[in-house]
């Protein structure tokens, strides 16, 4: 089904989707313009506090525009699909254009990926590799200690945002890009609401795309261009397929939902950060702002390879509870399989309990090894689930 | 029932101490296994967590990742991935670490080895690597009386050039302030964890006591390592050496391990004064880079006769001498053993600690050629294979990379697994010798 043609007729759907797919086009855009970027390695880097000192923060998605060359000659078999991407994109397709990266510990790849990335410094002098910054934030444990060891980091990030931009970063600068970060998440809640379960007017697809673009924007077009195309999707018409919530590896590309749409299936909610994970939880405003950011990463919903699996069964639990798919798809790229350990779990407690049909699929790689067999798997999904209804 | 397999897995043994070891082993869970029915304290821990703490609370621990090599070696892996199986988990995945769980839902623990792992009432989780840390979760739900307390991890970047060199002269410069506080905070709170499970009172002069057993058992594997390096032929390989050394280590911190680890370095130089090679035709040394080939340690013998070609070192000795012992510590072991439990993964596996590591220990033992396992189905598996095959090759080091899982025998290809090694011997490394040149010139 791909994006639908009323989406395509709506100005800022059209401007987001120019992001989305143009976010190399981006970066050099905010680079010969002089502006300060930040790159991004991790899902859990506050924002905030970058736009406070002045500088752009920049998500660092994967390359996916053919072979990927420096992946594959210098990590092993372990870094599945999307870490080779993030490699890629760093040491080829970005390199000369990116002289600040942040990295933080969403993912123990990320610690990896630092870490590697210092070491082919060493190895090889004459590249132009970014300076790197590594924040360790505890993601798993909810408790005391961890709240005051992120605070500790994000103070490191604020000392290395106000050198890197020359600007102090007070109280009041935090205050108002975390204001305008909040804001910024409630028109992308808005949208989102459009693929709720009474009515559901955006497909999966134009979802990612609508959410993705915004990432590559500066924070008050993002969200006047979220606004617009919350306006022009309410007149799209329903979407098409049976409503499927997503569980698994984060998609940087609409290439999987789209398959899923051409199986006839729509994929309603993910827990991932291109998806909804991206805007689950607000910071506090009324607290102090190191502290607010803090606390947010201690309430964000938990990934799989950060969650316990009794975390996990309880957030999914909740988003079930949202979004009212009638189907579930477990989803894994190849060595990335933190939910391989969730699943028995979130199948008998949650999936069986309701009467949800699922899959589980596995070993999955970019570009897709086995696109139609994957298409037979959703389509036979969809027929059970029309059949469970 | 132990899986039979077409080519041979009994390693040879040659040494007293390994006997030894492996009895007093099995006499330690023959005993384990009443104390814990009569309700003492028992931990199955990660192999990072802080071992010295728990030894010094007399508290009975078992690394579930040696427990998955115990049942490796003894041909039980089938089996076990057969509950996992059986459970709805993935059997081919995560090994290492998730045979413990298998063997949490077996119907039968009494048939594991050893008489099989007693039910735990403490699970000690210091995850190096997320899933380890799910894995844990169900070990805790499957044991019904097991309380999961989890240890906090904590990187930074700060590189400290050759860590060998510090770590047991002067530990404090491993790492920064910060992360000596972070641990010694952790090992504080462990122990508080720990006194009020068990009722037991912490002791720090037990703990030094402890500590000072560890720096004199690391004090005899430095001795042995490097006997061993500069003897040659080599009077030992690391089918003496391995057992040997991880079964000691089970009992870090004890009279015994440090006696046992003399009495290892006594038999080695007995062997090497008198002329008692372990390979007498040794003409090439290997050094073994990765986990141990647990279901299989007959592999690293398989190249003695045909080649002269010893397999010498492992991480397990090597280790064992570099990176355990810390002086000084007196004044605050704890902060002494937080660089020990917390820096073993960047030493191991994180570029630059492992290459510089490695490069050093293949100079010190005179090295021809280097095989290293990656574990394929380890998500955690990733030491950035390519800087240390680089910095290997470079400094004259031929390597060669098996991919493979140590823990898991079904698909392991012996075939394939020895001619690889082969080539390495015959292309890479014969053609030097026979030219007269060593290899790392």
């Amino acid at each position: 089904m791909a994006i639908r043609r009323e989406a395509m007729g709506g100005a800022a759907f059209c401007r987001l989707k120019e992001a989305y797919d143009g976010r190399k086009a981006v970066l050099r855009r905010w680079k010969s313009g002089g502006k300060k970027v930040v790159g991004l390695m991790g899902y859990d880097i506050p924002e905030e506090i970058l736009l406070a000192a002045g500088l752009l923060p920049f998500r660092i998605t994967g390359y996916y525009g053919g072979e990927r060359a420096s992946a594959e000659k210098y990590l092993e078999y372990s870094f599945g699909s999307v870490w080779k991407g993030l490699w890629e994109s760093l040491t080829s397709d970005y390199e000369g254009l990116i002289e600040r990266v942040v990295f933080c510990s969403s993912s123990d790849m990320f610690l990896k990926l630092f870490y590697y990335l210092r070491a082919l410094g060493g190895l090889e002098p004459e590249r132009r590799l970014p300076e790197m910054l590594y924040l360790d934030f505890e993601l798993t444990q909810k408790t005391f200690k961890t709240q005051e060891r992120n605070e500790r980091e994000l103070r490191d990030l604020i000392a290395a945002a106000e050198r890197w931009s020359g600007n102090a970063v007070s109280a009041q600068d935090l205050r108002a890009a975390i204001a305008l970060c909040s804001e910024y998440r409630r028109a992308l809640r808005a949208f989102n609401a459009l693929r709720g379960p009474e009515r559901c007017t955006v497909t999966g697809s134009e979802a990612l795309t609508v959410i993705g673009g915004s990432m590559f924007m500066e924070k008050r077009e993002a969200t006047d261009c979220l606004r617009r195309v919350t306006e022009e999707a309410r007149k799209w018409p329903d979407a098409p397929g049976v409503r499927v919530y997503y569980a698994g590896s984060v998609q940087e590309t609409t290439e999987v939902y789209e398959l899923a749409e051409q199986a006839g299936c729509n994929i309603a909610g993910e827990d991932h950060d291109m998806g909804r994970r991206m805007f689950d939880t607000d910071v506090d405003e009324r607290l102090e702002p190191v502290s607010a950011l803090a606390e947010r990463l201690i309430k964000r919903m938990p990934v799989s390879e950060k969650g316990s699996i009794r975390a996990r069964v309880r957030s999914l639990g909740r988003e079930l509870d949202e979004v009212r798919p009638d189907a579930f798809i477990t989803f894994m790229n190849n060595n990335d399989e933190a939910y391989v350990w969730d699943y028995p779990s979130v199948k008998a407690e949650l999936l069986e309990k309701r009467g949800i049909p699922d899959i589980v699929v596995q070993k999955q790689s970019w570009p897709l090894m086995e696109p139609q067999a994957l298409r037979t798997q959703l389509e036979a999904l969809a027929q059970r689930a029309k059949e469970a209804k | 029932m132990p899986e039979n397999k077409s080519y041979e897995t009994r390693s040879v043994k040659r040494l007293e101490a390994t006997k030894a070891a492996s009895a007093y082993q099995k006499e330690w869970f023959k005993t384990l296994r009443p104390r814990v029915e009569a309700g003492e304290p028992f931990a199955l821990v990660c192999a990072d967590a802080p071992m010295e703490i728990l030894r010094a609370m007399d508290i009975p621990f078992v690394v579930y990742q040696w427990w998955t090599a115990i049942c490796a070696a003894k041909q039980l892996s089938g089996k076990m991935y057969g509950f996992l199986r059986d459970a709805g988990y993935r059997d081919d995945i995560c090994s290492y670490c998730s045979t413990a769980y298998a063997c949490a839902l077996d119907p039968h623990p009494e048939e594991g080895p050893w008489g099989g792992l007693p039910e735990p009432s403490i699970i000690i989780t210091q995850s190096e690597c997320s899933i380890m840390g799910k894995i844990e979760n169900l070990m805790a739900e499957a044991y019904e009386n097991a309380e999961q307390y989890v240890m906090q991890r904590y990187y930074e970047p700060v590189v400290t050039e050759r860590w060998f060199d510090k770590a047991f002269d002067d530990y404090k410069l491993l790492s920064s302030g910060r992360r000596l506080d972070f641990f010694e905070r952790e090992l504080r709170d462990l122990i508080a964890f720990l006194e009020q499970k068990t009722g037991r009172m912490f002791d720090m002069n037990r703990l030094r006591q402890v500590m000072d057993y560890v720096n004199e058992q690391d004090h005899w594997y430095r001795e042995t390592r490097d006997l061993i390096a500069k003897t040659r032929p080599a009077p030992v390989t690391v089918t003496d050496t391995v057992n040997a050394v991880m079964q000691a280590q089970w009992q870090r911190g004890t009279k015994w391990a440090a006696e046992h680890a003399k009495s290892l370095y006594e038999e080695v130089k007995y062997r090497a004064e008198n002329n008692m090679p372990a390979v007498p035709n040794e003409r090439i040394r290997l050094m073994w880079i990765g986990r141990g080939l647990w279901f299989n340690l007959a592999f690293y013998n398989h190249f003695e006769e045909k080649y002269g070609a010893a397999f010498i070192w492992t991480m397990y000795l090597g280790l064992a001498a570099d990176a355990y012992g810390r002086l000084g510590y007196e004044d605050n072991p704890l902060r002494a053993l937080g660089t020990r439990f917390s820096m073993i993964t960047d030493f191991l596996h994180m570029p630059p600690w492992n290459s510089e590591w490695f490069l050093k220990e293949a100079r010190h033992n005179m090295i021809d050629g280097v095989v290293i396992l990656t574990s394929e189905n380890c998500m955690n598996n990733g030491d950035f294979y390519y800087n240390i095959v680089k910095t290997l090759e470079d400094n004259g080091f031929p390597v060669c990379l098996l991919r493979a899982d140590p823990a898991d025998a079904k698909k392991w290809n012996q075939e394939t697994m020895t001619a690889a090694v082969e080539e390495l011997i015959e292309r890479r490394i014969e053609p030097k010798l026979k030219n007269g040149k060593d290899v790392r010139e």
